[in-house]
């Protein structure tokens, strides 16, 4: 059901706000250790009355597409290219977890969520050994970007 | 031509925000990448707009409208907001905001929101020009 949300919502903001079609999407449920992150990933912590990570993780074709509807156009300098990828990843999974909140579980009442934060290597990720992960892969026209959900749970500790 | 101030903590959301201003052929006058920021620079220059993020690291958007009602209780204050933050929109508009803006930002909502702050500020000044 979140991720349905999730989907739904990414859907109407890449087709409807950013123009950018999506070709096709596919769904995997899997081992949290199968993780695998893009060029460009964002995260997002929910907690409260829902305890889960999501994260946005995109090729750079599509995060440079998104990047240039957001300027509409306008080139953005190389010396700040970086900093500016980084804050459309993450304005872009705010924007879609924020309008897909009310659909949560409890219209999303009690439901808190983090900034979000740069991802820039799975391995914080998957010492969540015994969470659940379900990823769907989302294709452009111009390179795909991909929704990850995760159950966090306590991490086991190392032995 | 109105002075506008910009607050969020996104560099993307600042950029767009600008370049939408700067078309519609207003001035920015500060690009605050944090509250705190913000308080300072309109301390010592007031905007006829600005343009606030309610969600912020150490200091959320509401937060900082209160301060800078305090310095100008006749400041208008346009909160930049996601779905799902309701609760939070009517605390602003509570504390004196003047309305809010809907994420995505588009040319269109930013326009709207300035232009009817912008009637304001023109009926003021011919009222001011009158007297």
């Amino acid at each position: 059901m979140i991720q349905d949300a999730l989907l739904l919502q990414s859907r109407l903001f890449l087709e409807e706000d950013m123009n950018t079609p999506i070709v096709s999407i596919t769904t995997q449920n899997n081992d949290v250790q199968k993780l695998l992150l893009k060029s460009y990933t964002s995260m997002i912590a929910t907690g409260g009355s829902l305890s889960l990570m999501v994260l946005i993780s995109f090729e750079t074709p599509i995060l440079d597409h998104l990047m240039s509807r957001f300027m509409d156009g306008e080139a953005v300098a190389s010396d700040e290219l970086e900093e500016v990828r980084d804050s459309v990843c993450g304005e872009v999974i705010n924007t879609i977890i924020g309008l897909a909140l009310p659909t949560f579980p409890g219209r999303g009442k009690g439901v808190t969520i983090t900034p979000p934060i740069t991802i820039s290597d799975a391995a914080s990720i998957t010492k969540y050994k015994t969470a659940k992960l379900t990823t769907s892969e989302l294709r452009t026209a111009h390179g795909a970007l991909s929704i990850s959900v995760i159950n966090s749970e306590q991490p086991q500790k190392e032995q | 031509m109105l002075k506008i101030m910009i607050v969020d903590d996104s560099l993307i959301i600042r950029k767009k925000i600008a370049k939408i201003v700067e078309d519609l052929g207003h001035s920015v006058i500060f690009n605050a990448q944090n509250a705190q920021e913000a308080i300072t620079a309109y301390t010592q220059e007031r905007a006829d707009f600005v343009t606030m993020d309610i969600t912020m690291p150490d200091m959320d958007g509401i937060t900082a409208l209160r301060a800078i009602m305090q310095i100008d209780l006749s400041a208008k204050v346009v909160m930049v907001t996601s779905h799902g933050q309701e609760e939070m929109v009517i605390k602003s508009i509570q504390a004196g905001a003047v309305g809010y803006i809907l994420k995505p930002i588009t040319h269109e909502k930013l326009e709207q929101s300035i232009g009817e702050i912008f009637t304001e500020y023109r009926r003021e000044s011919d009222e001011f020009l009158e007297e």
